[in-house]
């Protein structure tokens, strides 16, 4: 995320850190910040925004325009620090390579750009093989840009008259108090100076939302191309109930955090009764995006106390957004049982996944991905669950509203649709 | 060629617009500008009239040209020439003038007499303010006013600056609190060492920001009567997409006497609704009525504080907001720039309108205004609002009858011409006008025709997304929010009750802000 002062008294840093508090979900293991006033000053570190940036801390950097990112690998996330231009990049160069290649890639050939002229026509050669998201910041301007397929969110915001202020999630601009009002269109390029906004749209490629976002990565108060992530969650959860309807005198409870919104659906649809499963005993971590399965399997266990009561001889659904390799589901349904729910039934609020992300998400290589190679049938026997069905491609795409031509369903379907 | 003597006083588009209208309804128009701007120029030539070229601010000089041109009367565009005195100089010459003296034009001179005024007289619509005379007594009073949730305020030169100096400073986290405070104690220091506010012992004030949609009501007045005109919608920041400080206003939109309503299901889209009770996309029958309301009782208050008629125009610079409905952000002494540019290309009679005022029969004459949508969008050299000088002096490359061909009408602002060339001012040079059914189509004409005017070797920008789609929804959504709160408050009689916040040991206070 990136935020820009029209009024050189400001000083950003804090609303950098405020913000980027947001964007937690989108990586805990390195985090970065870097603001710009006559010279660049730059955070950074391994681990969580919290463990990396301290108010203490970053009340040392002044500027009035400046960078925060986030990363779900161990790295260095400013590229370009012997450069005039600081790079902040998710998603994948073709020819080039993802995250951190693609970033370093980028903040050599842009080095020495000052103009939005030599940024558009570099861009503009560029867009061809590019998919993701860019925030570049120089010596007295910001620039954003979202490549024309459209693959990762960018939000603009603005605080007043006084900031403008670009994330991939909402919350990060209405955590500093400020307003959204659209996401950068497919191909936008947004330059800021002291003269002011000024935008471009380049490149022709097809429109490739990634449905995961709308899944997963998002955060529940995100908004994107318009769509509000809760209500597709909220659909996709109604959607479950609708392919496979529940029993009667069941229950329906989520796995927190990221499935309560499918939980809702499915309660609302089916008409059967949501109660409180789990309770949290640890911090808010994302266990999926944790690197080793130890540390994924500690943050479950720390995530999911079992409350007896809203499960005692009881047939239990249990909302869950995903299933990558299914270890966390074992464990969840085994704690299940063992605190006396009746039956254990796992519903899923996507489509399974079968192929890893081509376009830079983290999602684990083909022989870690449980769906790649069982049925539902086997999957429901491997966590030891009454039943288990996964949302269909067809019911999410209905879900999400969008045109199946305009979405990127790869880790779902394969290359098969569309391509590039 | 027209019979009636009348001569227009001013420079930019605003008067580009009057001088048209005045043409247009049989008036001969003379004119005296700072600098040759060739729109108003050619209209006056059309109609006959003769140009002078001076200080617009030197009523020496305004006594000098209406004497020599002998005008019905002389029509004053822009507020600076009335804070110093034009009208009143000629008014003692024994020339009819629609521009109020001095005494009266404090009403958008000083901001803080405007809010003494309402608050004297009990007019509905008021924002809560204090004036302060140095940045330290700015510093001790924030102190004083920790425990609130939004502290959002606008920090304003005590004196109207040309809308310079005026900084609206969002403060809605306490964890961000820090930097807001730092900001208005820096901001206020500028206000002082600019001399924005000149001699003025009170160098600024705070006042609360107000949220909500911004819409323009422009009244002729006679001092009797009113004839309002229809409102008008600005848009305050300078960069597209709602960003950046605020300026004059990049472009405004108008009409077509259509609802605009926002869908209650997500993704929530707006869409046209036809009802005859709304005047604008956003202000319902009520809020107009109310918003002339204020403006007359403010008209009423001068007149009772000076004992002179308010003649000429006065415009509501309004919010609609949740604690009050119509609230007024600030008054100008004349009709708007961009929003004159909406309203009078689609007025026939203006001349008549003029007659009417300076014979203090305004309440006998009917506006004839055509029912339509309007967007005027103001192209800007790049510099401006704050780097004015660098776009000074870039030629305007501008292809009237190709604009003119596709529906489109070009109004001239700071522009001037030069051995033959138009030349840039640094200010918003040119606004385009385009009427229509709807707010969207005029928007998209303007946009068709952008390839014909541009700057040689320098950037000309404006804002592309005024009175488009998502625009219109964004302002709509706005609007929606303040209407559900001030209506409810409306049924209950709390319209702009105090608003009390309760702190442990100490109990109710009444707070600044939210």
């Amino acid at each position: 995320m990136g935020i820009f002062a029209f009024d050189e008294a400001w000083n950003v840093s804090r609303f950098l850190y405020f913000s980027m508090k947001a964007i937690r979900n989108r990586g805990q293991e390195s985090s970065s910040m870097v603001t710009y006033s006559t010279e660049f000053s730059e955070i950074d570190g391994l681990g969580d925004v919290e463990e990396v940036l301290s108010e203490e801390k970053v009340e040392s950097l002044r500027g009035h325009i400046g960078l925060g990112g986030v990363s779900t690998e161990r790295r260095k996330i400013f590229q370009g620090q012997k450069g005039k231009v600081r790079v902040l990049f998710s998603g994948v160069i073709k020819g080039v390579g993802e995250n951190l290649k693609a970033a370093e890639y980028l903040s050599k050939e842009m080095n020495s750009f000052r103009e939005l002229e030599e940024f558009v026509s570099f861009l503009e050669k560029l867009d061809e093989r590019i998919y993701g998201s860019l925030l570049a910041l120089g010596e007295g301007f910001l620039l954003s840009y979202r490549d024309s397929s459209g693959i990762r969110p960018l939000l603009k915001g603005n605080l007043g008259f006084d900031l403008a202020i670009f994330s991939s999630e909402l919350a990060s601009i209405d955590v500093i108090g400020g307003d959204y009002f659209m996401d950068l269109n497919p191909g936008e390029i947004n330059f800021l100076d002291k003269y002011g906004l000024r935008k471009e749209i380049i490149g022709e490629k097809k429109r490739k939302f990634c449905v995961f976002e709308y899944v997963y990565l998002s955060r529940h108060d995100n908004v994107w191309n318009s769509i509000h992530v809760e209500e597709v969650r909220n659909e996709i959860g109604r959607q479950l109930a609708r392919e496979h309807p529940p029993e009667e005198d069941s229950v329906v409870i989520a796995v927190p955090e990221t499935a309560r919104p499918f939980a809702n659906g499915f309660s609302q649809e089916a008409g059967i009764p949501q109660r409180l499963g789990f309770e949290r005993i640890g911090r808010h971590v994302r266990a999926a995006i944790k690197p080793t399965q130890y540390e994924r399997l500690m943050g479950i266990q720390l995530k999911h106390n079992v409350i007896r009561s809203a499960v005692w001889g009881k047939k239990v659904y249990v909302l869950d957004d995903s299933v990558v390799r299914g270890n966390t589901l074992r464990n969840t349904v085994y704690w299940l049982r063992r605190r006396g729910a009746k039956e254990v039934h796992v519903r899923i609020g996507s489509p399974h996944l079968i192929h890893p992300c081509r376009y830079g998400i983290e999602v684990p290589i083909r022989d870690e991905l449980i769906a790649a190679h069982n049925t539902e049938e086997e999957i429901s026997r491997i966590i030891g669950a009454d039943s288990f069905r996964y949302l269909s491609t067809e019911g999410l795409i209905k879900a999400i509203g969008l045109k199946e031509s305009e979405l990127c369903m790869e880790c779902m379907k394969g290359a098969s649709n569309g391509g590039d | 060629m027209g019979e009636t003597k009348t001569l227009l006083i001013g420079s930019g588009a605003r008067e580009h617009s009057i001088a048209q209208a005045l043409h247009r309804s049989g008036a001969r128009v003379s004119v005296l500008m700072d600098y040759l701007n060739p729109g108003i120029r050619k209209v006056s030539k059309e109609s006959g009239g003769e140009i002078f070229l001076g200080d617009t601010n030197d009523p020496g000089r305004a006594v000098e040209v209406s004497k020599k041109v002998n005008p019905e009367f002389v029509f004053i565009g822009p507020e600076e020439p009335l804070f110093r005195g034009v009208s009143d100089r000629l008014i003692e010459e024994g020339f009819h003038v629609i521009g109020p003296p001095k005494e009266l034009a404090m009403i958008e001179m000083s901001k803080v007499y405007m809010r003494r005024l309402q608050e004297k007289y009990s007019i509905p619509g008021r924002l809560r303010f204090k004036p302060f005379k140095s940045e330290r007594e700015l510093e001790e009073f924030l102190k004083e006013y920790e425990e609130v949730i939004d502290a959002s305020v606008a920090l304003k030169p005590a004196r109207q600056a040309g809308g310079k100096g005026v900084k609206v400073i969002a403060d809605q986290k306490v964890f961000l609190r820090k930097e807001a405070r730092e900001l208005e104690v820096k901001h206020g220091k500028r206000i002082i060492e600019e001399g924005l506010s000149g001699e003025l012992e009170e160098k600024f004030f705070l006042e609360e920001r107000g949220y909500g949609v911004e819409y323009t009501l422009q009244v002729f007045s006679d001092g009797e009567h009113v004839l309002p005109l229809p409102v008008v919608h600005d848009h305050p920041h300078y960069c597209p997409d709602f960003m950046g400080s605020e300026c004059g206003g990049m472009g405004s939109v108008m009409g077509p006497g259509m609802d605009y309503r926002i869908e209650d299901k997500l993704p929530r889209r707006g869409k046209w609704v036809l009802q005859e009770n709304y005047l604008t996309p956003f202000i319902n029958g009520w809020e107009y009525d109310r918003t002339v309301e204020i403006i007359q009782k403010t008209i009423e208050a001068m007149e009772k504080e000076t004992g002179e008629k308010y003649k000429g125009v006065i415009s509501g610079q309004m919010m609609l907001t949740p604690y009050w409905g119509p609230t007024v952000l600030e008054y100008y002494s004349r009709l708007g720039d961009p929003e004159a540019v909406n309203v009078l290309p689609i007025v026939e009679n203006l001349l008549e309108v003029c007659e009417a005022l300076i014979d203090e029969k305004l309440n006998r004459v009917k506006l004839e205004i055509e029912n339509k949508a309007t967007v005027v969008k103001c192209f800007a050299p790049r510099g401006y609002p704050d780097h004015r000088r660098e776009g000074k002096g870039k030629e305007l490359l501008i292809n009237e009858s190709e604009i003119e061909k596709r529906g489109v009408r070009v109004y001239y602002g700071s522009i001037y011409l030069d051995s033959g060339k138009m030349l840039t001012g640094g200010s918003r040079a040119v606004e385009l006008f385009s009427k229509g059914d709807f707010i969207e189509e005029c928007s998209s004409r303007i946009e068709r025709v952008t390839e014909y005017l541009s700057l040689r070797n320098w950037e000309l920008f404006h804002r592309p997304e005024i009175g488009s789609e998502n625009a219109m929804r964004i302002m709509a959504e706005e609007a929606q929010k303040a209407k559900w709160r001030y209506q409810r408050l409306l049924k209950e009689g709390r319209l702009g009750e105090e608003r009390v916040s309760w702190l442990p040991r100490k109990g109710k206070v009444e707070v600044f802000s939210s």
